[in-house]
């Protein structure tokens, strides 16, 4: 069979399983399973494909997944994150758009903690929007930041989606973790910048209300009691990790028991809610380890078509500059995020993707940022983004997708300023990686 | 209650119990792999590096994924693209399900029978990691089967509600 028609087999069925509402992790194993029994000799295929269901997740570098879900779901139920969040927001005082800026802020945090930016996005949009308008927030101010929130929130560490890309790409866990700051603080300024410039130039998208007065004294006390501690935890991964003092599993399992042991120093520490935390975390890692165990079985069977090859070949053969290639491959993956899960995008193209990478010559580690916030870009890109079908879901009755579009469409424009920054200036995701201690 | 409704619900609350004892039992190794890497760093730091935790802990992931994937598939937590889905009318939305449900069952006999098997075989010829503590495999391919039976069970039950789904589509749209 040509590997033209069998990656259509392939995706097209992948596609209809997605389209009729079979969960990510079982459609990759039932396609799996129809790939084995076409291709891999039939039945003689079938305990390979249970081996390498074993070997697609018995890996040490998949191990700060749940141990990064795990410290964001401690630092929420035990009170921590919004105490902390709480505590930032003293520091805001009368900062236009204030609000907005929380957002983005509790945005990041929430959508690391759901582990799904989708879902945070349905969370905050409930929860954050209602109490934004009735403040006087218009819709630009109210639903945008949280859209562009969930873009952060896997550009700045941890990030278990950043982790899950480094073991697909085969590429280093801590370099990509360390790799993504710069790119991700960039975010961060342009989304900040975005915010108070636009609530200057129109105050009546975010109007001022009174903010009863907190003396400086009670600030710096709040901000080295609340934030400080939780940033300590935080850099401390990234930072031992750096340093290599420690692999990103070992850091990571050490974020996660610091994290127990600074809710046990708050006094906060109590069985309900170490159950709730160890229950999400389980849900989570739960759903994503399943979609894994489909990973590697997938990536051979599209090599053993001859898909992987083909693709390559022809890619290298187009008459395009490595640039212009590089693009393309973007809009593909931003195409397909309008539709499926990143974890799904990144399971479906990589096995693709990191040949033609490695065939034009680009360094993987700058691809895996790029293709990382591209992962996010492609949630709440117009018109059929996952992210912004969810915020329509929970947003007020009166907003229509057209207030949502034009919400979501600056933030992206600071989303594809951070992209185009990382392609023509590598150093900013390649710089600090360099300076890594390698372990 | 005839004798049928009453062991039902029986079986349904021990099943559900099972639940919650397998995923108890994946949280338990998520804290044991937590505390056994950071006991790792510790002993490497003082002079007595140990050599089991990295193994063990990697081993702890099929574990985890197979004894939580029933548990969370009865909570409907495994993720899916449900926007076209949600578009239909309740008949076709209950059609997909039992669909969806029955390609489950599919591949969950598939993991209950080559599980079964591949483990038996790697049982019988002994075969182990190749890595310091040369573990035997079958005892990690084993909980492939062992949370796949649940995993079946789970998917039985949800075409069972999807089919009941259905019916009461039929008898609304009846009434109208």
């Amino acid at each position: 069979m040509e590997w033209y028609l069998a990656l259509a087999i392939i995706v097209g069925m992948f596609l209809v399983l997605l389209l009729i509402g079979m969960p990510v992790a079982f459609s990759f194993l039932f396609v799996n399973l129809i790939g084995v029994v076409l291709w891999w000799g039939g039945t003689a295929g079938l305990s390979q494909l249970i081996l390498s269901i074993l070997g697609s997740v018995t890996t040490f570098a998949l191990i700060p997944v749940p141990m990064f879900i795990l410290i964001g779901e401690v630092m929420f139920h035990h009170g921590m994150a919004p105490r902390a969040i709480d505590a930032l927001d003293e520091w805001l005082g009368r900062l236009p758009g204030r609000l907005s800026l929380l957002a983005v802020g509790g945005g990041t945090v929430f959508a690391t903690l759901s582990g799904s930016s989708v879902a945070g996005t349905a969370m905050l949009g409930s929860v954050l929007v209602p109490d934004m308008e009735k403040r006087g927030y218009k819709k630009p101010m109210s639903l945008g930041p949280i859209l562009g929130s969930g873009g952060l929130s896997i550009m700045i560490p941890p990030s278990a989606l950043g982790v899950l890309l480094a073991c697909l790409a085969k590429i280093s866990v801590g370099a990509i973790l360390v790799a993504i700051i710069f790119p991700g603080l960039l975010m961060a300024i342009l989304y900040a910048a975005y915010i108070i410039i636009r609530c200057r130039l129109q105050p009546h998208l975010a109007p001022a209300y009174e903010v009863p007065s907190i003396p400086l004294a009670k600030k710096i006390v709040d901000l080295a009691r609340y934030v400080l501690p939780l940033a300590v935890v935080v850099f401390l991964v990234i930072g031992v990790v750096f340093l290599g003092l420690a692999t990103p599993s070992e850091a990571a399992a050490m974020g996660a028991l610091g994290s127990f042991i600074l809710a046990a120093v708050y006094r906060k520490l109590n069985w309900e809610a170490v159950k709730k935390s160890v229950g999400t975390t389980l849900h989570i890692t739960v759903m994503m380890l399943m979609i894994f165990t489909g990973s590697m079985a997938f990536s051979q069977i599209l090599a053993f078509t001859g898909a992987t090859v083909g693709l390559c070949k022809l890619a290298t053969a187009l008459p395009l500059s490595p640039m212009m290639l590089l693009v393309v491959m973007q809009v593909i993956l931003l195409a397909m995020g309008t539709f499926m899960e990143p974890l799904a995008i990144m399971m479906v193209t990589l096995p693709i993707y990191m040949p033609i990478i490695c065939a034009v010559g680009f360094n993987p580690l700058w691809f895996g940022v790029i293709m990382l916030l591209n992962m996010e870009m492609a949630t709440t890109s117009p018109p059929f983004g996952l992210g912004l079908f969810a915020m329509k879901g929970v947003a007020p009755p009166d907003t229509t997708m057209g207030h949502i579009y034009k919400a979501a469409l600056p933030f992206l424009g600071c989303d594809l300023i951070a992209m185009l920054a990382m392609m023509f200036f590598p150093p900013l995701a390649l710089w600090l990686p360099s300076k890594m201690i390698i372990r | 209650m005839s004798l049928f409704p009453k062991l039902q619900a029986k079986a349904t609350s021990v099943f559900d119990r099972a639940l919650n004892v397998t995923a108890f039992a994946a949280a338990a190794l998520l804290i044991f792999m937590m505390l056994a890497i950071c006991l790792e760093v510790v002993a490497r730091r003082i002079g007595y590096p140990q050599e089991w935790q990295m193994e063990i802990t990697e081993d702890c992931m099929i574990f985890i994924t197979f004894l939580g994937a029933a548990w969370l598939l009865k909570r409907e937590g495994h993720v899916k693209m449900d926007i076209l889905v949600n578009a239909l009318n309740p008949r076709a939305q209950a059609w997909l399900g039992i669909i969806t449900s029955v390609i489950g069952v599919i591949i969950s006999l598939y993991l209950v029978v080559w599980g079964s098997m591949t483990t038996w075989d790697h049982y019988q010829r002994g075969v182990f990691q190749m890595t310091p503590l040369l573990m035997p495999t079958a005892p990690l391919l084993a909980i492939i089967p062992i949370g796949s039976i649940l995993l079946l069970i789970q998917f039985l039950r949800r075409t069972h509600g999807y089919l009941g789904a259905r019916r009461m589509a039929l008898s609304r749209e009846g009434d109208k």
